[in-house]
């Protein structure tokens, strides 16, 4: 058994962030990183960093962990490469592989700080699953970490942060990047990362989507489509792309399967990107003896995982009487990770944080580029209204005049933005049916519990049935969570009205939906089971995660869920509309990844 | 929530779905199974899977050898695809001492009729080419023994018993029974049922739910941790036992390896949670058997609660002359699942028929342990 | 296919190695994972699954098991964070995967 006062689970900025606080206090400090070598996502990281100068900014992600490292006080340190952390046992033991020797060993710690990262997601689309598919962090690994290029002619899937550093960085090591598709109508990355793509000549497709790959043995090419901006693929628009890689940038989630294994509590945030431990402001679980930081505390950027790791590491101390001042050591990082997080990425981080920590949010904290007409729903708001989302100064009135109740004012003024007067409203969703943008929408909080009815005006065909199971997405057209077909109006001026109804925490940003996945798309990759066998299942009654779980096994693989736990429990509520909440989601249990017996045998005497 | 049905069953596991399954196929179809969490969440969720007949005592070998005359028609009759397999179980004998009760085992089994033989290590080697034999110095080996997936049981047993009318509530907790009159007033957070009969096969709670109208039953709740490897293609057809070291493993139909062990050290709790001293331990056991397979991968350890009785087998039948129609069906030890068929068919006949009539189960009423008179089974893992 | 030349990277010369696929002789770099390996020699297709699906690496990471395959004998091995060793046997892993 391995002795520690403090084992650090990962070795990317979290990890040694908080590594360089707790040996700074003369705690004896034990970090485990499942790599050969340090630094996380940063040692693919060949662009130059932005935020604080003294936080690093203008250095190659590369470099950053060398820095780190050199803050850490070696003599209270030690650290174990090509280790990775296979299990909490009941007893607070920590199973640890050594995968070089082929050796399990345990660890006993008084304090253990979880700084794993994150994992790629996936989309679904036909033919997901072929070979010269990657994850956008698998490309990096194989071209900066391996020096080997995945491909020659690369398609790339997002124009987020990752999808154009990426593409730069396959641009920079020889490949050829023949476009980048994104759903939306620009970017969701930094402008300057787009311009440098752009200057270089890689066609960036917006208002696209990947429908099919297609290919023998390996990607040949991919099949994408122009959507409207109501999301509708536009006929004669279908391009054939040849590429022999498909590289998928469509965001991470928070990879804490270890600490779920402890039993602390858990919760659902899509602003941090999937399920989180729930976590103070300093970072401690719910828990006294286990911390979390990084991307595993909900998806951010390596300088707020620096700063989140040394705050996990102050609390540690501090919980171990190493740091009676925590409450002032604490406040620098606090005001300086609240600064990063107020711009227009970042956001969506803090938002996320704050409903954890249940501190009030105020939405005028989102700093969109909008004009205010903007109103507040008061909290009890159960009867039915409209979210209008005309932002710019058009000029046009319909919705004000088709409201037969005077709760839309526009005014003499046509291009003044629409206002609504919410006590007028009655939720009567004729406006809807009138708007040309289709930029209104209708919200029902009261359709069920724990859900939300979401209107939205439909041109397209087929029309959904009521009681379908769809993709609801966002106003990015990113599928964010599935959703049930509640009504489906028709109108003779054929703008439809479709009910979907999503879980209460999607129904500000579900604003579209996709027909349900069916056929050859993979949802467990692991046990190849597909959309259409879950959907089957549901249908036969199998509602229950649990026992869905045991009907398909899904899952149950090598990857523990990782990829497609949130997938099903996704279909599961938008199948029973049930809030599915009290649902077990699967305990994790050890080992993290499949070790051989002979890792515990050591000689293997009976 | 239906107000009043002729049959309440506590438990939603293999024993509560086969009793639900057997009474609707006799023809009682008002019937309501209560299930605190979902179908398959008690013991039943984490079981091995494992059939066996070879018992040392009468009343085991007689209900497993029904239960596989059962098991063997269920996949036309349950219309499902519950992954059975017939590849026997390979039972191996390191001491003397067990070659010896192994030949009394054996002689009481082919008296029941079971096709079972002691056999010598070569021939052990030959059924399971990769056993290292090398300390075993016989074995017994019964070809109809086998393997199937309990869950997907349960799930049969379920969807049939359903469709016939029984109703299933999941997320129902009974939380108190009442009697009122000849009958039981079963109380949940979700609306309370007056039933004539109950069946209380609530597994490791069973204790709980017998307190519930007064009663203190002698069983307790034991974990048992198991785990399950990467799946392979099938390369070992029967389980191996070796009660010796406490061991037993099998290659389940979609070819993961599956195997426990007992630890006589675990206390008496409801605790489910994983240690590593079960992972170390077995990891030496699996390998010293199958050296060929030290570099297969653990893919997930998990544990459950065994619902033990005093002399290891279940107690069926009323819980006491008082209470006639409130029927125990628990302490099943850690082979409920291989029981459930016939146990399952015989607490139907009683509640539909008056007595049970195809398994004679009368030594495994509450009586024998008011008495103290009861064989304790020994073949144990 | 290697990356000759870097702007900002500069790998360090590697030696290199053979190993077999399929009974095949070919050639990686130390250093090398047994996935990266094999995709600078054009192979891609990793395993084939039991359903008949042809499946590559794709996480790279270690986490999603896409890029299992048989090595030295042992199925079932995810190549992606699997190190390259000189005369190793590694083979396009069919189904399960099989000790026989
Ligand atoms: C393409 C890309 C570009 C980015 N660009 C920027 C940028 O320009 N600026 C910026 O600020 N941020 C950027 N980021 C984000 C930033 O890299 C991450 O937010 C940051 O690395 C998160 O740090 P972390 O320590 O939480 O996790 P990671 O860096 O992911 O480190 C986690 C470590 O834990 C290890 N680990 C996981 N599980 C175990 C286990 N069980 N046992 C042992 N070890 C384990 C992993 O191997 C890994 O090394 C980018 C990310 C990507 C993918
Ligand atoms: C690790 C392990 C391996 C095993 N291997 C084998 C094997 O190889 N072969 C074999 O035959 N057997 C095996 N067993 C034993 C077998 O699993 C059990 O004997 C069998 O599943 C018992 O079924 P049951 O229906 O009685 O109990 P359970 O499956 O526990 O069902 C009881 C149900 O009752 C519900 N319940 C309890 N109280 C209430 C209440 N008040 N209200 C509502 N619902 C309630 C519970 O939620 C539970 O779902 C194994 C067991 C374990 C733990
Ligand atoms: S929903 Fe009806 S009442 Fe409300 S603004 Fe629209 S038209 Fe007016
Ligand atoms: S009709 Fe639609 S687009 Fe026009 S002002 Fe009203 S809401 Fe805006
Ligand atoms: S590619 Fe995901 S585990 Fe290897």
């Amino acid at each position: 058994m391995i002795r520690t006062d403090v084992l650090i689970i990962g070795g990317g900025p979290a990890g040694l962030g908080a590594a360089i606080e707790t040996t700074n206090r003369g705690l004896k400090t034990l970090l485990v990183e499942e790599n050969p070598i340090y630094g996380g996502q940063l040692i693919k990281q060949t662009h130059k960093f932005f935020g604080s100068h003294s936080h690093f900014a203008g250095t190659r992600g590369i470099y950053i962990q060398d820095e780190l490292l050199k803050e850490i006080k070696k003599e209270h340190f030690s650290m174990l490469p090509g280790h990775s952390a296979v299990g909490i046992y009941d007893d607070g033991v920590i199973g640890i592989y050594d995968s070089e020797k082929n050796r399990f060993k345990k660890v006993s710690a008084k304090k253990v700080i979880v700084a794993t990262g994150a994992s790629e997601k996936t989309i679904p689309f036909k033919n997901n699953d072929l070979p010269g598919i990657y994850g956008a962090g698998g490309v990096q690994t194989l071209m900066n970490v391996y020096g080997v290029l995945p491909g020659k002619k690369i398609l790339m899937i997002g124009a987020g942060n990752i999808g154009l550093i990426v593409s730069y960085q396959l641009i920079q090591a020889g490949a050829d990047v023949v476009g980048i598709v994104e759903a939306l109508p620009k970017a969701g990355g930094y402008d300057v990362h787009l311009a440098k793509i752009r200057r270089m000549g890689v066609p960036v497709f917006f208002k696209h989507t990947i429908v099919e790959a297609f290919g023998q043995d390996s990607v040949e090419g991919a099949l994408i489509v122009q959507i409207d901006n109501r999301w509708k693929h536009l006929n004669g628009t279908q391009m054939q792309l040849e590429c022999d890689t498909i590289c998928l940038a469509v965001g991470l989630t928070p990879s804490s399967e270890i600490l779920m294994q402890t039993g602390i509590k858990m919760t659902f945030s899509p602003s941090l990107g999937g399920y989180v431990p729930v976590h103070n402001e300093f970072m401690q679980t719910s828990s006294t003896d286990y911390f979390v930081a990084g991307d595993a505390a909900g998806i951010g950027e390596a300088t707020s995982a620096i700063i989140e790791g040394r705050l996990a590491g102050i609390s540690a101390s501090a919980s171990l009487g190493k740091e009676k001042n925590a409450e002032k050591v604490y406040k620098e990082h606090v005001d300086y990770i609240e600064k990063l997080r107020d711009g227009n990425t970042g956001i969506k981080v803090k938002k996320g944080k704050y409903e954890l920590w249940n501190k009030p949010w105020d939405t005028s904290m989102e700093t969109f580029e909008k004009k205010d007409n903007t109103i507040k729903i008061p909290k009890g708001r159960t009867k039915a209204y409209v979210s209008i989302e005309c932002y710019e100064d058009i000029p046009c009135n319909p919705c004000e005049i088709s409201c037969h109740f005077k709760a839309i004012t526009v005014g003499p003024n046509i291009t003044d933005l629409p206002m609504l007067d919410l006590d007028k409203c009655t939720g009567c969703m004729s406006c809807l049916t009138q708007c040309p943008g289709l930029a209104i929408f209708g919200i029902n909080k009261d359709l069920a519990p724990g859900r939300t009815g979401i209107t939205i005006p439909y041109e397209l065909l087929p029309l959904p049935e009521k009681g379908d199971t769809v993709w609801g997405a966002d106003r990015d057209g990113k599928i964010i969570c599935s959703a049930r077909v509640e009504a489906v109006r028709k109108n003779k001026n054929k703008t439809h009205l479709i009910t979907i109804s999503v879980e209460n925490e999607y129904a500000e940003n579900v604003r579209h939906f996709y027909p349900g996945a069916s056929g050859d798309v993979l949802i467990c990759r692991c046990l190849d089971i597909t959309a259409d066998e879950i959907n089957d299942a549901l249908d036969r009654g199998y509602t229950d995660f649990e026992e869905l779980k045991r009907y398909l096994r899904v899952t149950t693989g090598p990857c523990q869920g990782r990829g497609c736990r949130q997938l099903i429990m996704n279909m599961i509520r938008a199948k029973t509309g049930e809030d599915v909440s009290s649902h077990s989601t699967g305990t994790p249990r050890p080992p993290e990844s499949a070790l051989p017996f002979s890792a515990f045998t050591k000689g293997g005497k009976k | 929530m239906k107000a009043a049905a002729d049959v309440g069953i506590i438990g939603g596991g293999i024993i509560g779905s086969a009793i639900g399954y057997y009474l609707t196929k006799m023809g009682l179809k008002d019937i309501v199974l209560f299930e605190k969490d979902y179908l398959t969440s008690g013991c039943t969720g984490r079981c091995g899977g494992g059939i066996r007949q070879q018992w040392s005592t009468s009343d085991n070998v007689k209900l497993a050898k029904r239960s596989v005359e059962l098991f063997e028609k269920y996949e036309d009759e349950l219309d499902f695809d519950f992954e059975y397999i017939q590849q026997g179980y390979l039972i191996l004998a390191f001491t003397d001492d067990e070659v010896r009760d192994f030949k009394k085992n054996v002689a009481m089994q082919k008296k029941h009729g079971l096709k079972v033989d002691l056999i010598s290590p070569r021939q052990a080697k030959k059924i399971v080419p990769f056993l290292n034999t090398n300390d075993v110095l016989a074995a017994t080996y019964c070809p109809t023994d086998g393997l199937a997936n309990p869950f997907l049981t349960t799930f049969g047993y379920a969807e049939r018993a359903s469709e016939a009318g029984m109703t299933i509530l999941r997320k129902t907790r009974v939380n108190s029974i009442e009697r009122k009159g000849g009958s039981y007033r079963i109380r949940t957070d979700k609306g309370d049922c007056t039933v004539k009969y109950i069946v209380n096969a609530a597994g490791p709670w069973a204790q709980e739910a017998a307190k519930m109208i007064g009663y203190d039953i002698p069983v307790e709740p034991e974990r048992h941790q198991i785990l399950v490897t990467e799946p392979l293609e099938r390369m070992v057809g029967p389980m191996v036992v070796d009660f010796y070291n406490g061991f037993y493993g099998s290659q389940e139909k979609r070819g993961g390896f599956v195997m426990g062990e007992s630890d006589p050290s675990e206390p008496a709790s409801y605790k489910t949670s994983s240690h590593w001293k079960f992972v170390e331990s077995i990891s030496k056991k699996f390998t010293y058997l199958f050296p060929r397979f030290s570099n297969v991968k653990i893919l997930r350890q998990w544990a459950g609660s065994y619902c033990v009785s005093p002399d290891a087998q279940p107690i069926l039948g009323p819980i006491s002359a008082d209470d006639p129609n409130y029927f125990l069906a628990v302490g099943y030890s850690g082979h409920g699942f291989m029981l459930a068929p016939a146990t399952g068919e015989a607490i139907a006949e009683w509640i539909v028929k008056g007595k049970p009539l195809t398994t004679d189960i009368s030594h495994l009423t509450m009586e024998r342990i008011e008495k103290g008179d009861f064989s304790q089974e020994h073949n144990v893992v | 296919m290697r990356i000759a030349k870097h702007p900002i990277l500069d790998f360090k010369k590697q030696k290199r190695i053979p190993f077999y696929y399929n009974g095949e002789k070919i050639f990686g770099m130390t250093g090398d994972t047994i996935a990266s390996a094999l995709h600078d020699n054009g192979i891609m297709v990793y395993r084939v699954t039991d359903k008949s699906r042809k499946r590559g690496f794709f996480c790279a990471i270690g986490k999603c098991s896409s890029c299992m395959m048989k090595v030295d004998g042992i199925p079932n091995i995810k190549t992606c964070v699997t190190e390259l060793k000189t005369g190793m046997h590694i083979e396009c892993q069919k189904g399960k995967g099989s000790y026989k």
